[in-house]
């Protein structure tokens, strides 16, 4: 009996020694918790660079932004889509469905770019006395956020000058982070008007705190040209006349003497004002799987003859073309020498403010009268003409500064929005035209917004959300 | 609830200390032994109902009972041996009276393996289905989840495709979680295995596959929760025991066995000839451009088809319709043959056990060799074991299991890949497999076709999975008392993978080629998984004609996991294939995790006069996967059992029911199948232009529990006519809460998902079990047929709508797990081929049909099948006469839908690919047949080929799943040989299938998107094996 009792004894004690808890408190290896994720100024500035590395990511600025906004933009029989992924397809065939994951992605990848930007802006108290770090951590951050708001009333709203910006949908605007299950809500969407108020408040401040260098980061003048865009795509031609003039006084960039000069490039160069960083570790680059033929990309945007008939036949841009076995490709993001997949991606570079003040100041006065930098229209469509191998052109009209404008940046992300605030419709893949302003010429609201979300409205033509 | 569990074990101690002892005069005493080995039975149950009493034998089989003289019946009960009613008689002076006992294999008094202990069939209240190794040994198939499809009620076991040592999906009454794990536990020799799947490629492998089936003495699944609620926390699953064999004393018995053979695949799909391809497609073309009004889409076809014919006359084969002569076309390619390889196979199994009375063994070694049926599938294993015990006092017994093995995988892509051997179907056959005119070597495949060509994988690339796995387990067994053992475990499961691939420049990786000089990777894993269980078995006859069985204790596992990846490319030449010499390094990783549970638990199995049974048994698991304020689980089952014919009116039934056995059982257990951190909120780290950063990757949840599933069975187990006609029949309802649920949030907060304990599922279902004996004597058949339906809903999802696979499987209220949700296909319109889909006044289910459009994005939302079956089983028949024995088994699957995505999508997608089409497809919608169901064929236009019910098909079969037919060498003809055994037998797995499916096979799901809610989707899924094999097994 003694016996028994040592041993039940023995067995007790063993359960309290194991019952110790400490045996269940374990911590993931791989990741960091959210406790200390913020804890000093150093992780914060890293929480900014996690919130560049998805900008630069596959579904944003590393890819589908840029090419499944041109290829929704374009008429399906002139840039078309060949591949056998169902949902880019639909997209370049304006017939997009809700579940459409590519634009689903595109979606939730915003507004996590967002998320990661609204994050580092509540954690600016960690830089102490370090104000100048702060500021330009801040600004940085509200950088990034203004243009994912952008990016997201773009496609996902009726365009500005499309009806009543202050009573469309835009998106839902999000300035807080989530950092908690109860901190999740259900936000409705914001009107058109007041994305782009959030946009412009977020570049402001960008431009406002930045200095005119910051690396491969956004400096002062990448805000003024986001500036440039958005006040664009609002026809506020002043403004966005101004803000183009002011990248271009700042004598910052130059362009190439050669147009082709600006891609496939591993670095920034004179041209470049923004470009997402690439190596072989780091960023991604989605463009070389769908406009890159083998050996790195599917091949799948083809160029078709229509567009060709857009250049003249001198112009440097249209030797910008490569003929596959799987038809003619764009090598903005392909070349035979070097890896393809480990090139930078440019979105946005110098010739687009010049492309962007010859048009404002043409609307302005709606003459070729010396305008905001004191040159005139022409005098700036012609840097573009004589640097593509063209003669300058001695008058030009709107459409001659809109077809310039196309021909300079077509593949690089701006034919969307330079599409709806021209008012300029397109053609599905065969052929069928579609109004500028039709209602399958705008993304749905993702089904798995709508599922999650019963504050949505969906855009008219794509049902209830 | 930790001081819950103490009480409850300090209680159980407290009702371990009674025995009585009376002197009644005469003493009754002898030795029990088995009868087949005459080795000593320890804890053999003496009883005798006259008096109420009885006695258990010690560890040398001895026993002894005072009594008054007399005469007695006495009734001898051990698990695994037939029960004894005999008489004795006592007069005048003590009488030693010994016994024999014979083993029971299938019968009421086999041994069930209970979770820490076992008892016998006779006893169990909850249930709890059982196989033979016997049932499974040598079986040609590649894991023991195949072996015993089919054998098992109230389990769906469903194999993902014809790839060897792919994952399989195993569910044991149904699924009971949406997002968290679905997979039973399995418990080898009392360790808790890891599961954990090692495979970087979104196609899952099979941890099992390592281990050798031929070891096991039996499996028992744990299915309700009385049986199970002894792993409380892990058990929501149901549980699945496997016990290996172990040594008996007497003459070392050797024994070998080697068998070689050859598979195929069950089934292929009918592709379009060259002939057949070209027109269709020129005529899609026509159509195409009619209907859209365009004009480019023919010169467009006949581009494509001089590019990717490469120059070869396809022209000729134009029928005179299109204005050609109607021929052969120069090239007719059948890219669905290269997919295949003829597969043989082989497997070499050397066994020796047995010992003395002090110390038992069971050695076994064993290597096999298998093919695939497509390309350059591989499987190699070699395995060995040692299961030794050994009594080293009267008191005390240690022991130990350990086996080691490897098992070397040739692995394919996943599904999704272009390299993947099955999508060559999607091939053009006018593209020529090498170039034309050159030499048809490897150098010469042509690289220039549609889609990459996945035969150039075969020459140019590796993917060489090599796994080791050490599970060992001892355990010390102290004998406090006679009737009460304390026991001690410890263990260790380590699992090594390596997997090494090699991409020559000639290959495709992913979307893009293998670049200058190759790609090769390396990725190095391990999981390590260490645990000891503590605890006290303690038996017990109380007085008036009670045992008590009880266990007690605690236990503890920790699993350490360890991550390692790079990447190099840029080789000098493709004779180099180690990353040593590779010129870019590409990417450089390793990361690593851990968990840990600690459980205490108890069960109490008491039984009153043989016939009311009634079990309790608990677990309180704590786990390190959640936070510290809900950390402990309490996870309790009760069950009672009443054997009716044991009962004194049941009497005059026993010649036509020999036994019948009441049982009723509810309990609750636990799913903690989720990643082990997923309480925290956490940041992970990324990089951007050469620079760190770090990123929120997860939302905190400190609320985090168990998800729970609360199980009521009701059941009975029968033996009719002497027991000639036995089994069991079960009703259950399982009902799942607080769901572990990757919750759906809206994407305007930064993420996607967050797991949320969110939601209630139930699963209900019977499961009937017959076994015959239809003809005794010299020639004998037994037949054994089991069916079992389960029927799952989600009851509560917050509203959540959960997607998964390949678009259409959803997790919605009231459905069952993963059902096909989209737009209903309504047919063709006859008058102009128009693909049209149903409108109905309501989504979902129910309402009703209001019309019908050709606008997909108008067309309602429904519901469109189930991938969950209605009803499966098996039917087996053994027939023997002298030395033959014939086993045949059929298995079957009703009542289940698929989504043929693949070949339905693509390649019957009315020609607005390029790919190549299904045959059916020839009866495509055209003015003179306008009553088809199959569109108008239309190059480059949408007309039907979006997900919708026209991809969702009846995927029920039957399948004659094994045949093994032996011959038995009677053992005079082996006398002076040395021989003890020959048996000589062929074997033939998967030989017919019955089923309308259009694919390869129904038994499918397509590897990279299987899961919980991805269930039934074939996308270019390859079909499974059909093999023949010979073998011998020889005893000596």
């Amino acid at each position: 009996m003694k016996k028994q009792t040592n041993l039940i004894l023995a067995l007790l004690i063993g359960v309290t020694f194991v019952g110790c808890d400490s045996l269940l408190e374990l911590n993931p290896q791989a990741s960091i918790t959210d406790e200390i994720a913020l804890e000093n100024a150093s992780n914060v500035q890293t929480a900014l660079v996690g919130a560049y590395a998805l900008m630069g990511g596959a579904d944003t600025y590393g890819g589908s932004y840029i090419y499944l906004s041109e290829i929704f933009a374009a008429p399906g029989n002139e840039i078309y889509f060949n591949g056998t992924f169902i949902d880019p397809r639909d997209v370049n065939d304006k017939n997009i469905i809700t579940t459409n994951a590519f634009v689903t992605r595109f979606w939730t990848t915003s507004y996590n770019v967002i998320n990661r930007a609204n994050n580092v802006l509540t954690a600016l108290d960690k830089f102490g006395s370090d104000t100048a770090r702060r500021d330009r951590v801040e600004a940085e951050a509200r950088f990034l956020r203004g243009v994912a708001y952008y990016n997201l009333v773009q496609l996902f709203g009726k365009a500005y000058n499309d009806g009543s910006p202050t009573t469309n949908p835009g998106v839902p605007i999000n300035l807080t982070p989530t950092t908690s299950v109860d901190a999740i809500v259900e936000a409705p969407r914001n009107s058109v008007s007041e994305v782009y108020a959030q946009v412009i408040a977020d570049l402001t401040a960008a431009k406002t705190a930045l200095g005119p260098t910051n690396g491969f980061y956004a400096n002062t003048y990448v805000a003024s040209a986001f500036l440039a865009r958005v006040y664009l795509a609002m026809a506020n031609y002043p403004l966005a006349a101004a803000e183009a003039n002011r990248v271009i006084a700042s004598g910052n960039y130059s362009l190439f003497a050669n147009v082709a000069s600006n891609f496939s490039r591993t670095a920034n160069g004179s041209e470049t004002i923004f470009a997402m960083q690439v190596t072989q570790t780091s960023g991604s680059n989605d463009m070389v799987v769908f406009h890159s033929p083998t050996p790195f990309g599917r091949a799948d945007i083809q160029v078709l003859d229509p567009h060709l008939a857009n250049y003249e036949l001198a112009d440097a841009r249209r030797n910008l073309f490569i003929v596959t076995t799987r038809g003619r490709m764009t090598t903005k993001y392909h070349s035979t020498t070097g890896d393809s997949r480990n090139f930078n991606i440019n979105v946005i570079r110098l010739a687009e403010m010049y492309l962007t003040r010859a048009e404002a100041n043409f609307r302005i006065t709606g003459s070729l009268v010396v305008g905001v930098g004191g040159v005139t229209p022409e005098a700036d469509i012609n840097m573009i003409r004589t640097r593509a191998g063209l003669l300058p052109a001695a008058t030009v009209t709107l459409a001659n500064i809109l077809l310039e404008r196309r021909n300079e940046l077509i593949f690089e992300g701006v034919l969307f929005m330079d599409m709806k605030r021209n008012q300029i419709g397109t053609a599905d893949r065969s052929g069928g035209t579609l109004a500028w302003n039709a209602d399958r010429f705008t993304f749905p609201v993702p089904d798995r917004e709508c599922n999650v979300n019963e504050n949505l409205v969906q855009n008219p033509g794509y049902g209830d959300c | 609830m930790k001081n819950i569990l103490r009480t409850l074990l300090v209680g159980a101690f407290c009702i371990l200390s009674t025995s009585q002892l009376m002197a009644q005069g005469l003493t009754l005493s002898g030795t029990v032994t088995d009868k087949s080995t005459g080795e000593p039975l320890p804890a053999v149950n003496i009883f005798i109902p006259q008096l109420s009493r009885g006695a258990v034998t010690d560890v040398d089989g001895n026993y002894a009972i005072l009594l008054p003289a007399g005469s007695y019946a006495l009734r001898i009960t051990s698990v695994g041996f037939k029960r004894l009613n005999t008489e004795v008689t006592v007069q005048g002076s003590n009488v030693t009276f010994n016994i024999e006992l014979e083993p029971d294999v299938v019968g009421l008094d086999q041994v069930v393996v209970l979770g820490f202990g076992e008892t016998s069939r006779r006893n169990v209240t909850g249930a709890i289905t059982s196989v033979s190794g016997s049932d499974i040994e040598f079986s040609p198939v590649n894991t023991v989840e195949n072996a015993i499809q089919g054998r098992v009620s109230g389990v769906f076991i469903q194999q993902n495709n014809g790839k060897l040592g792919q994952g399989m999906q195993v569910r044991v009454r149904g699924s009971s979680s949406v997002s968290a794990s679905n997979q039973p536990l399995y418990v080898i020799d009392g360790v808790p295995v890891i599961m954990d799947d090692f495979s970087i490629s979104a196609a899952t492998t099979n941890p099992l596959a390592q281990f050798n089936f031929n070891d096991v003495e039996s499996i028992q699944i744990l299915k309700d929760a009385s049986a199970a609620a002894i792993y409380g926390s892990r058990a929501a699953n149901g549980v699945v025991l496997i016990t290996t064999k172990s040594g008996r004393p007497g003459r070392t018995q050797f024994n070998y066995s080697f068998q070689r053979g050859s598979s195929e695949p069950t089934g292929f799909v009918d592709m379009m000839n060259s002939k057949q391809y070209v027109n269709y497609m020129y005529q899609a073309a026509k159509n195409g451009d009619a209907f859209a009004g365009s004009t480019w889409r023919v010169g467009e076809i006949e581009w494509v088809f001089d590019t990717y014919g490469l120059g070869t006359d396809w022209r000729s084969c134009l029928e005179a319709v299109h204005g050609g002569p109607d021929g052969a076309c120069e090239v007719d390619t059948d890219w669905q043959a290269e997919a295949f390889q003829d597969a043989s196979m082989f497997s070499h199994d050397l066994s020796a056990s047995g010992g003395n009375d002090a110390t038992r063994f069971f050695v076994s070694g064993h290597f096999s060799d298998q093919d695939g049926i497509l390309i350059k599938d591989r499987f190699q294993r070699a395995n060995v074991r040692l299961n030794l015990d050994h009594k080293a006092t009267d008191r005390i017994r240690l022991g130990m299991n350990i086996t080691a093995g490897r098992s070397f995988h040739q692995r394919l892509s996943t599904d999704n890949a272009f390299s993947t051997p099955i999508q060559l179907i999607a091939q053009m056959p006018i593209s020529p497999l090498y170039y034309p005119g050159e030499e048809e070597t490897p150098a010469n495949l042509n690289n220039d076709t549609y889609y990459y060509n996945g035969v150039i994988h075969k020459h140019f690339s590796k993917y060489h999975v090599t796994t080791m796995r050490s599970t060992g387990t001892s355990y010390l067994a102290y004998n406090i008392l006679p009737s009460l053992e304390l026991r001690s475990e410890v263990s260790a499961d380590v699992m090594t993978g390596y997997d090494d691939q090699w991409y020559g420049p000639e290959t495709a990786v992913g979307f893009a080629s293998a670049g200058q000089g190759g790609y090769a990777s390396v990725a190095w894993q391990q999981s390590v998984s260490y645990g000891t269980a503590h605890y006290l078995n303690h038996n017990l006859n109380v007085g008036r004609n009670q045992t008590l069985a009880t266990t007690a204790g605690f236990s503890y596992q920790y699993n350490d996991y360890n991550y390692a990846f790079t990447a190099r490319s840029g080789f000098p030449n493709n004779s180099f294939k180690r990353l040593t010499s590779g010129a870019n390094l590409l990417s450089g990783s390793t990361t690593g995790s851990e968990y840990s549970f600690l459980s205490y638990f108890a069960r109490s199995n008491y039984s009153l006069n043989d016939r009311y049974l009634v079990s309790l048994s608990g677990r309180v698991d704590g786990s390190s996967r959640f936070g510290a304020d809900n950390r402990y689980g309490f996870f309790p089952a009760a069950s009672v059992g009443w054997i009716i014919t044991e009962e004194s009116f049941a009497t005059p039934i026993l010649p036509y029911v020999a036994f019948l056995k009441l049982r009723l059982s509810h309990g609750t257990t636990g799913n903690a199948g989720i990643g082990n951190f997923a309480h925290l909120g956490l940041w992970g780290g990324t990089s951007y232009g050469g620079q760190s950063g770090i990123t929120p990757t997860q939302i905190p949840n400190k609320g985090l529990t168990w998800e729970t599933t609360t199980q009521s069975d009701f059941g009975f187990d029968y033996g009719f006519l002497n027991n000639r006609i036995t089994g069991e029949v079960d009703f259950y309802v399982k009902n799942t809460e607080d769901l572990l649920l990757n919750v759906q949030i809206p994407g305007t907060s930064g993420f996607t998902t967050s797991t949320q304990n969110v939601g209630k599922l139930e699963n209900k279902g019977w499961e009937i079990v017959v076994n015959t004996f239809n003809l005794t004597g010299e020639f004998k058949w037994n037949s054994t047929f089991n069916i079992s339906a389960n029927r799952n809903k989600i009851n509560d999802l917050d509203g959540q709508v959960l997607s998964g696979g390949l678009g259409m499987n959803r997790a919605i209220e009231g459905q069952p797990l993963g059902v096909f949700y989209g737009k209903e296909f309504a047919g063709v319109d006859e008058a102009n081929g128009n693909a049209l889909f149903n409108i109905y006044d309501k989504e979902g289910t129910g309402g009703t049909l209001t019309g019908t459009t050709t606008s997909y994005n108008l067309a309602t939302d429904r519901v469109l099948g189930n991938p969950n079956p209605d009803f499966i089983g098996g039917f087996g028949n053994n027939f023997s006469y002298k030395g033959f024995d014939l086993d045949v088994l059929f298995q079957f699957v009703q009542g289940i839908d698929a989504n043929i995505s693949g070949h339905g999508r693509w390649s019957r997608g009315n020609g607005i690919f390029e790919d190549n089409s299904v045959t059916d497809q020839l009866k495509s919608w055209t003015p003179e047949n306008p009553k088809t169901n199959v569109p108008q064929a239309r190059y480059i236009v949408t007309n039907g080929n979006q997900i919708s019910s026209r991809y969702i098909v009846d995927a029920s079969y039957v399948r004659l799943k094994n045949v093994t037919l032996s011959y038995t060498v009677p053992r005079q003809f082996l006398r002076n040989t040395g021989l003890t055994k020959v048996r000589l037998y062929g074997t033939g797995i998967n030989l017919l299938t019955f089923t309308d499916y259009p694919g390869w096979d129904p038994e499918m799901n397509s590897d990279f998107i299987a899961g919980n809610i991805g269930l039934g989707n074939d996308f270019y899924t390859a079909p499974q094996a059909k093999t023949i094999t010979f073998g011998i097994d020889i005893g000596f």
